[in-house]
C-alpha cells in the first residue's frame, strides 16, 4: 500500500499527464478548426463563385452555318399589302419514301417511288427528285397514288432509304407583321421565308427558319420528302428535310426545297402535344 | 472542518499543497472506508486514488452544504460503486486483510485507529454486509452524524436509523460469538 506522500505524487502526476494530454488534444483541435474552417471558407467562396457565374449555353457549333438574315431584312421591306396573307396556307403531306436503287445487268437502275398518302397529284413534280439523286436513268411509275413492288430481281443493291416522316410547312402569317413592315411581293420571298414554319413527326417537334444555310457536306440523313402544294400559284413544292451532322432531330434539320440549290436551317422551336 | 475547506479552496486557486494536505488527511480513513465495500487491497487504493484525481483533475467545486468530509465521503463511495459497476465485482477473492500487511509493511489499520480496540472492532464489522459496514464505520470511526451518513449513503435519515439499528445487531451477535462484550464498545 501505499502512504499518503506516495498517494499525493502518483495523483499530481496523474493530474500532470492528464493536463498535457488535454493541452495537446486542444491544439490539435484549435490547428483541426483553423484548417476545416479555411477549407469550408474556399469551398463556400468557390461554391459563390460558380453560382455567380453565368451558365454556358449548351449550343452546338453553328460556324458552318451561313446567315442570310441581311438579305431578307430588304425583302420584308417591299412587302406588298395586296398579297398578303389572311391565314396561314397549310400544307399537309404525309411521304413515306421508299427509294430502292438497283442495277440491272450494270447498265440500267430501276428507282420505285412509293406515297403512301399526298395531296400532290402531278407525277412528273414528284419523279423529278429521284431522278436529280440518283444522276441515273430512271423509270417513274406513272402516278404517285400507285404502289409498285421493288422488283427483287436485281443482282446488286447499292442503296436503301427507309424513313417514314410526317411534316407539315405553314406559311407565314403576314397580317401579324402588317403593322411594322411595308408589304412584300410574295415573289420576293424565299421559300424558306415564305413557309418559315415545319412540323415533323407525331408528337409534333416545330422548327422555325432562320434564313441561314447549311452546306451540303453536312447533311445527314434523309428525313421525309415532302410536297407543298401552293394554292395560290397552283404550283407544287417538292421539300426535301435533312438531319444536319452535329445536330440532334431534335434541335435542327435542313430542307432543301425543289429548284433551290440551299439547304435551309430550321431550327428547333417547339414541341406540341 | 473548516480548514479542509479552506485547503480545497487553496488547491483550487493554484496550491498544490493544499491538495497534498487533504491527501495527507484523509487518505487513511479513505482507505479503511472503501475497503469494507470492495475488500480487496490494490482495488480499494485504486479507488481512492480516483477520489483524489477527480479533485485534482476535474476539481468540483464545493459549495458548502454539508461537511467538507461528508462531501469527500460520498465521492469516494459513488467511486466504488462505478468501479464495482464497471468491474462486475462485489467481492474480491483475496481477503482484504491479507493484502493490506503485504504491500509495503505499512500497516493502515494501525496507523489510522490506533488503539487495539478500534483494530479488533474493525476486524469484526468487515464481516458485516457492506452496507451494515459503512453505517457503522462512518459513525463510529469518522463521528459523522445521521445527517451526514444518510449524505454519503444517499439515504434517508429514517432509513439510516433503521440501517443502524439492524447493523448494531448484527455485530453485538458477531463480538459475542468471538467472546466480546458489545457494551464494551
Amino acid at each position: 500500500m501505499k502512504n499518503s506522500k506516495e498517494m499525493a505524487d502518483s495523483v499530481f502526476a496523474i493530474r500532470d499527464a492528464y493536463t498535457k494530454k488535454r493541452n495537446k488534444r486542444k491544439k490539435i483541435i484549435k490547428k483541426t478548426a483553423f484548417a476545416g474552417s479555411t477549407v469550408c471558407m474556399f469551398v463556400l467562396i468557390f461554391a459563390g463563385i460558380k453560382q455567380s457565374m453565368p451558365e454556358k449555353p449548351q449550343t452546338p457549333d453553328k460556324s458552318v452555318i451561313v446567315d442570310n438574315t441581311e438579305s431578307t431584312v430588304s425583302a420584308e421591306t417591299s412587302i406588298n399589302s395586296r398579297e398578303k396573307h389572311t391565314s396561314s396556307a397549310k400544307t399537309t403531306a404525309v411521304t413515306s419514301v421508299n427509294t430502292t436503287s438497283e442495277t440491272k445487268s450494270g447498265t440500267q437502275t430501276v428507282l420505285t417511288s412509293k406515297a403512301v398518302e399526298t395531296t400532290v397529284t402531278d407525277p412528273a413534280e414528284e419523279n423529278e427528285y429521284t431522278s436529280e439523286s440518283a444522276q441515273e436513268e430512271t423509270e417513274a411509275p406513272a402516278s404517285l397514288e400507285t404502289v409498285t413492288e421493288p422488283d427483287n430481281t436485281a443482282n446488286t443493291v447499292t442503296e436503301t432509304v427507309n424513313n417514314t416522316q410526317t411534316a407539315n410547312f405553314y406559311a407565314k402569317d403576314e397580317e401579324s407583321d402588317n403593322d411594322n413592315f411595308a408589304h412584300v411581293a410574295e415573289e420576293s420571298l424565299s421559300l424558306c421565308q415564305k413557309y418559315s414554319t415545319v412540323e415533323i413527326g407525331s408528337p409534333a417537334i416545330e422548327y422555325t427558319s432562320s434564313d441561314k444555310t447549311v452546306p451540303a457536306d453536312i447533311l445527314g440523313e434523309l428525313l421525309c420528302i415532302t410536297d407543298i402544294p401552293d394554292t395560290e400559284n397552283m404550283h407544287n413544292y417538292s421539300a426535301e428535310i435533312y438531319l444536319i451532322t452535329g445536330y440532334k432531330q431534335n434541335e435542327a434539320i435542313a430542307v432543301k426545297f425543289e429548284g433551290e440549290d440551299e439547304y435551309y436551317f430550321y431550327g428547333f422551336n417547339k414541341l406540341k402535344e | 472542518m473548516g480548514n479542509d475547506a479552506d485547503r480545497y479552496r487553496r488547491f483550487l486557486d493554484g496550491d498544490d499543497n493544499g491538495l497534498r494536505e487533504i491527501i495527507d488527511i484523509y487518505y487513511n480513513g479513505l482507505t479503511l472506508y472503501i475497503s469494507g465495500i470492495v475488500r480487496n487491497a490494490s482495488e480499494t487504493e485504486e479507488i481512492v486514488q480516483d477520489t483524489f484525481v477527480k479533485l485534482a483533475v476535474k476539481k468540483p467545486k464545493f459549495k458548502g452544504k454539508c461537511e467538507f468530509k461528508t462531501w469527500l465521503y460520498t465521492i469516494a463511495r459513488n467511486s466504488a460503486y462505478n468501479y464495482l459497476k464497471r468491474h462486475k465485482v462485489r467481492f474480491s477473492d483475496q481477503p482484504f486483510d491479507e493484502c493490506i500487511t503485504l504491500s509495503d509493511g505499512t500497516d493502515v489499520e494501525r496507523e489510522y485507529l490506533k488503539t487495539e480496540r478500534n483494530i479488533e472492532l474493525h476486524s469484526i464489522m468487515k464481516e458485516l454486509a457492506p452496507d451494515y459496514f459503512q453505517v457503522l464505520y462512518l459513525m463510529y470511526f469518522e463521528s459523522l452524524d445521521t445527517e451526514g451518513i444518510a449524505n454519503v449513503m444517499h439515504k434517508s435519515k429514517r432509513q439510516i436509523g433503521d440501517l443502524l439499528y439492524r447493523a448494531k445487531k448484527s455485530l453485538k451477535s458477531k463480538l459475542e460469538k468471538a467472546g466480546f462484550q458489545y457494551e464494551e464498545f
